[in-house]
């Protein structure tokens, strides 16, 4: 069962791969199960990823290897995470985002402090863990150019939060934006209305299913304006889809 | 100390110097003394009597209103032993040993208390975060594997962690150290993290959610901001039907800021109002809905206090509930500082 869901995501993997390079992610956990299923799901959500399995010398192993972020956990066998993140800060600019089961404002300060550039608390909202991770790797590694999707010769700057196609351009509203970017994110399958509206609160956008609803007809027609009228298909009651 | 009662009590004195005086006044009379002899006698018997009662009772009195004077200023009274001093006189003593004695054993035993209460706040923190792993690794399975149940497993989880939040918040707001960290924050960040983690069940519940003029800068602890927001928050969406709505919105005064969360839910019967805030109270509402604990609002209630902010609750019957909360501005927690 488990690995025909593993080969199943890996299938998933190669098609969702869009085109950025693979970033290689570094888990440091522990936990045996969190550290497997944190793996899983970074790798189906495109990434490469390495994990720590031996907890000595944990510093120098992060800085021997050349990964793009490091996922730490702050409660380790025999050392405190915070340590870590000091000490590798002392010679490697890598984003570090701590992951911890501690959550007080005390211990966000700490670990901000001794160099980690981020801090998620355990358990975390996954959706809202992939949007920290890729904020920090575009930041770190891609300036502008991270920010751009395409699917079917259709460009999504991000970024910019315009849409382009046959050298036209139309613009993006907030909302617009996060529902053309979860798309692109899904694209070839069908991405529910309420997966949608899931990833608009994720990003302070709360709405309901009237104003998505309005928010999906003024983004048609936007798309019109490029010759995109049909570059959003709707499965009536499902959701979207955009194909390749 | 009255001298009345005092002298009551020491009415034997008198009467055996009584006593002595009609008997030696007799032998010394029968003895042929001159009057004025016996008389020089009984003088000096008496003066003795009365000299020995006026000192002793201005010694004990002087004493025992201290202790008294002593005993009414104090707030503390367990303090008192602290504050008076050992007397000259012996029965005076043993009360100040005995007085001694039993605050040494009462304060020990508050000691054995205080660790024991301390241990087990340490161990309930502790074991809110151990439980935080199982429960990280169970969302990222179910996330990993998906199925029919997921989606209601993930809101199950999600559950599970408002109870547990719950549990240590409640060890929080019961210790008397100031366990929060005061900083500038944006508002806006706080009600949008509250709101985010309820997301699900405001999209399951079709509830229409609208935030007006969050965008200030106040001095808070976020995270208990976040606590407190998530459980209004949390009952507005249990007690507002499907297809309601929750407004939350901000009004600036001069020395607060007071955050309003309102919603069309079912409202709360007037006789329940004044006591929502009680431990353990649930009320018509919370009978309706088995699952009360009666453990949010006051939990709100006491983490507000510990951070010197005020609640109110209003609410009409079938109308809705506003629960406002007032915080103050940062100048305030500057002068606290």
């Amino acid at each position: 069962m488990r690995e025909r869901a593993n080969a199943r995501f890996c299938r998933f993997t190669t098609k969702f791969m869009y085109n950025k390079n693979m970033y290689k992610i570094l888990i440091v956990e522990d936990e045996i199960n969190i550290r497997d299923e944190l793996a899983t799901f970074l790798q189906t959500n495109g990434y490469d990823v390495q994990t720590v399995v031996d907890f000595c010398d944990v510093s120098k192993q992060i800085l021997d290897s050349d990964v793009h972020l490091i996922l730490l956990d702050l409660n380790l066998p025999g050392i405190d995470g915070n340590h870590i993140a000091k000490e590798v800060r002392k010679q490697s600019n890598v984003p570090m985002i701590i992951v911890t089961s501690r959550n007080t404002d005390l211990d966000e300060l700490m670990s901000m402090h001794m160099g980690a550039d981020d801090f998620v608390s355990k358990p975390y909202n996954l959706q809202i863990l992939l949007a920290r991770m890729e904020r920090l790797l575009n930041r770190s590694y891609e300036g502008d150019n991270g920010s751009k999707l395409f699917v079917a010769g259709v460009q999504l700057d991000v970024a910019k939060s315009t849409l382009t196609y046959n050298k036209q351009s139309i613009e993006l509203t907030k909302n617009e934006l996060r529902i053309m970017t979860t798309l692109f994110k899904h694209k070839n399958r069908i991405v529910l209305r309420e997966e949608l509206m899931s990833e608009m609160w994720d990003s302070d956008m709360f709405v309901d299913d009237n104003a998505l609803t309005v928010n999906m007809n003024r983004l048609r027609k936007k798309l019109a304006y490029i010759d995109l009228e049909n570059f959003i298909e709707t499965k009536r009651g499902m959701g979207y889809l955009i194909n390749e | 100390m009255s001298k009345y009662t005092y002298l009551k009590e020491h009415f034997y004195i008198l009467v055996l110097g009584a006593l002595l005086s009609a008997l030696q006044g007799f032998f010394l009379l029968a003895s042929k003394l001159s009057i004025d002899t016996v008389i020089l006698f009984l003088v000096s018997i008496w003066s003795f009597i009365f000299g020995f009662l006026f000192i002793e009772y201005r010694q004990k009195n002087g004493y025992y209103k201290q202790l008294k004077d002593q005993l009414e200023r104090l707030d503390q009274k367990s303090l008192l032993i602290e504050v008076i001093d050992e007397p000259e006189f012996q029965e005076g003593r043993i009360l100040y040993q005995t007085l001694e004695e039993i605050n040494k054993n009462y304060n020990d035993r508050i000691a054995t208390y205080e660790k024991r209460e301390k241990d087990y706040k340490e161990y309930i923190e502790m074991w809110i975060h151990e439980i935080k792993s199982p429960l990280t690794a169970a969302k990222l399975m179910n996330t990993n594997h998906p199925s029919g149940i997921s989606k209601a497993l993930d809101l199950e989880i999600e559950r599970m962690n408002d109870y547990i939040e719950q549990a240590l918040y409640y060890a929080k707001s019961s210790d008397p150290s100031r366990d929060y960290v005061l900083k500038e924050i944006q508002l806006s960040d706080s009600i949008n993290a509250a709101v985010r983690r309820l997301k699900q069940r405001f999209i399951y519940k079709e509830i229409k959610l609208s935030i007006t003029n969050s965008d200030h800068m106040i001095t808070m602890d976020s995270k208990w901001l976040e606590f407190i927001l998530h459980q209004i928050l949390d009952n507005a969406l249990k007690y507002t039907d499907v297809g309601g709505s929750i407004h939350i919105d901000t009004v600036v005064h001069d020395q607060d800021l007071e955050v309003r969360i309102s919603d069309t839910g079912i409202g709360i019967d007037p006789k329940d109002v004044s006591r929502v805030f009680d431990r353990g109270f649930t009320g018509e509402n919370g009978r309706l809905e088995k699952k009360a604990t009666g453990m949010g609002l006051y939990l709100c209630k006491a983490l507000c206090d510990k951070l010197y902010m005020s609640i109110r609750l209003d609410s009409t019957v079938h109308k809705g509930t506003c629960v406002s909360i007032t915080i103050p501005n940062s100048r305030f927690y500057k002068n606290l500082l």
